[in-house]
């Protein structure tokens, strides 16, 4: 215990120490600007838990609004799973604004063919192919795989010329080259796409293409409390075709703050670009780790249940 | 919003005791690296040639019993395999050795292997981290049909044949567990959990017939693997693994020894095999495995297998992991879940 108190009084004062310095240095416009690595680049490392929880569109065709003070589906067991502390002091303020913020409506710039399929998907949710995909164990893709999820949390590594982002959600990964090299060739088709980076002052710009066909763009573990399914603000369902496009832009907003915004481009799908907004990632207490998400696993006796169809066995009768 | 909540020593007691177990293993490993000269003054010493020099040999490397430098194991699995014996090892009781002696042989193992890995002239003459360990960076693959049999074996439609990477060929199992290998055999075009796309587990995720990439920093190495995109965070930070919980790949966690990164894993569940030949383990299973780099593009692999439960006495593998030269290479995927569930759209007659 002494130890511990001992350790504590130290911290507070190096931090306190390092603090100082660092917040007088400042960025330009007052922006905060975050330490640099051995090698100069800005230091985005460490673990984080997901941001906090948001509506992803303006909703429409109900009256349903996200209730002033609600929680907004980050329920009870989530603020005590990962913040065990007692004496912790309540999560931010819930936000209420859509994190669409273009266009201005708040709305996802659907093709009218493409909202009556997002309709269907929505409807049809015990048939497997259309099934969430996420749901099936398949990668989250992007940007859907930074947004807030009570079950996900990540790392972030970074060595020369590399930034490294590992999701402890169906242990995905995807490195992002620094070094300005182009896109893989357009035949191959990555789940979490072909990331490339760069560093625009102390923002890291990602470029992002190459998808398959087999994940959403956005979409949240759980719909808001309280909102009705047809309300879809939870960006479930909002499919792309293989001509998606995303642009992302990570900013260290404070020491424990990554501000997103990122930008989906998709003609086959949407009317324009749509660009949502929100602080993604939070930085993890001192002493968090990833574990294992082993998701297929496990996932056998959960799509029976919801489709019907036993994964498990589906290669137990190949001969290849 | 201030943070200062989430300092360790502000939290709850769990947290200060994983504080003061760091504290603890730091004192370990300071004592772990005595001089040669104080080695025989260690407070293991006296306990170690009282109790375990006569089997393990005066200088730990072995005689009757099984070689103990370099060690590989915590001091809590030592303990319990001395007060438990393990194969032709008796059980010790508490009177015959103390269980504060037993740490203290632990270190005093420790400290053996630590001299000998600085006296050890390492051949490797390829890139440095700045931290002066071997640098690892890259993609990496082993260039062996391991993956479908790890023993010697003959080609099958769609296997290569092999010389197998098991050290004189021979796995020790137990009688059941050899009745229950040929019965996995038997059955592998369906049992094989890697054909149902589950997690490869430890070292099979390793020699997999594809590319891996090692992503190395001062305090721990992330290995990512290109089959299901496998990850392992192998923590080199000294810290202990956490309390029992069942992974599919295990916890592991590495130190340096010299320039071999030693990577000793546990928490297993018994779900995964060692190949498609049906070579199995329990949830006993504890995996050493040494990254020894010879070259810029070479690193010997070796990787001690324990299982009490399932063999008569550890066994080893060895195979060498070719460093991937091509330019441009980035891991692709391979999302096995994905094939699945197209054979399952297609046996439906699904619209895709």
């Amino acid at each position: 215990m002494r130890v511990g108190s001992f350790a504590c009084v130290a911290t507070v004062m190096a931090l306190g120490l390092l603090l100082a310095p660092m917040s007088a240095r400042g960025g330009q416009d007052g922006a905060y600007a975050p330490p640099r690595t051995e090698w100069g680049d800005p230091d985005f490392r460490g673990h984080y838990l997901p941001g906090a929880s948001q509506p992803m569109e303006t909703p429409v065709n109900d009256s349903w609004r996200p209730p002033e003070g609600s929680n907004l589906g980050q329920g009870a067991a989530f603020s005590r799973f990962f913040e065990p502390d007692p004496d912790a002091p309540p999560r931010a303020a819930r936000i209420t604004t859509p994190m669409v913020v273009d266009p201005a409506d708040g709305r996802i710039p659907f093709q009218p063919w493409a909202a009556e399929q997002r309709g269907e998907i929505m409807a049809r949710q015990d048939v497997l192919e259309y099934l969430d995909p996420r749901v099936k164990c398949l990668p989250s893709g992007l940007p859907r795989a930074h947004l807030p999820v009570g079950y996900n949390t990540y790392q972030i590594v970074q060595i020369p010329g590399y930034v490294v982002m590992l999701y402890e959600w169906n242990h995905l990964y995807r490195y992002i080259p620094l070094d300005g090299r182009p896109h893989v060739n357009a035949d191959i088709r990555l789940g979490m796409g072909d990331s490339r980076g760069h560093w625009e002052g102390n923002t890291l710009v990602v470029d992002v293409t190459n998808f398959t066909e087999n994940t959403w763009v956005v979409g949240h573990g759980a719909p808001p409390e309280g909102a009705p399914a047809s309300a879809l603000t939870t960006g479930h369902g909002v499919f792309h075709s293989d001509a998606l496009h995303v642009v992302e832009r990570f900013t260290m907003s404070d020491a424990d703050t990554i501000h997103y915004e990122v930008t989906i481009e998709d003609p086959q799908v949407f009317t324009q670009p749509w660009t949502i907004v929100f602080d993604a990632l939070t930085r993890a207490p001192e002493d968090h780790m990833l574990f294992e998400y082993a998701c297929h696993e496990g996932n056998g006796r959960n799509i029976s249940l919801m489709t019907g169809t036993d994964i498990d066995a589906a290669r137990v009768h190949a001969t290849r | 919003m201030p943070r200062w909540w989430r300092l360790p020593c502000l939290k709850s007691r769990d947290v200060v005791t994983v504080t003061m177990m760091r504290v603890l293993l730091a004192a370990c490993l300071v004592c772990a690296v005595v001089p040669a000269a104080d080695a025989q003054d260690h407070a293991g010493a006296d306990p170690y040639q009282r109790v375990c020099q006569l089997c393990h040999g005066s200088d730990g490397r072995g005689d009757l019993g099984p070689s103990l430098v370099p060690l590989g194991f915590d001091a809590d699995y030592v303990l319990a395999v001395v007060r438990e014996g393990y194969s032709q090892m008796p059980p010790i009781s508490r009177r015959e050795l103390s269980d504060d002696e037993v740490r203290q042989v632990v270190a005093y193992l420790e400290s053996l292997a630590s001299e000998t890995a600085g006296a050890a002239a390492s051949s490797y003459d390829g890139p440095r981290t700045a931290e002066g360990q071997p640098d690892l960076n890259g993609i990496w693959q082993v260039l062996s049909p391991a993956a479908w049999d790890i023993r010697a074996h003959n080609a099958e439609d769609g296997v290569p044949a092999g010389l197998g990477v098991v050290e004189g060929n021979d796995i020790p199992y137990q009688e059941w567990a050899a009745t229950r290998q040929q019965e996995n055999y038997a059955n592998r075009m369906t049992a094989d959990p890697v054909r149902k796309c589950y997690l490869p587990g430890v070292p099979r995720t390793t020699y997999m017939p594809f590319p891996f990439r090692i992503l190395q920093t001062p305090d721990h190495v992330v290995m990512t693997y290109e089959f299901a995109h496998v990850v392992r965070i192998i923590y080199t930070d000294g810290s202990p693994h956490p309390l029992p919980n069942d992974f599919w790949m295990g916890d592991s966690r590495g130190h340096w020894d010299g320039d071999t990164l030693v990577v000793d894993t546990t928490h297993f569940n018994d779900q995964t095999w060692f190949d498609a030949a049906g070579n199995f383990h329990s949830d006993a299973l504890h995996v050493v495995e040494r990254y020894t780099p010879t070259s810029a593009y070479h690193i010997d692999y070796e990787v001690v297998i324990e299982d009490p439960n399932v063999f008569t006495r550890p066994w080893t593998m060895r195979m060498p992991l070719y460093r991937r030269m091509e330019e441009g290479l980035q891991l692709l995927d391979y999302d096995c879940v994905d094939f699945i569930l197209q054979s399952l759209t297609r046996q439906e007659g699904g619209a895709r």
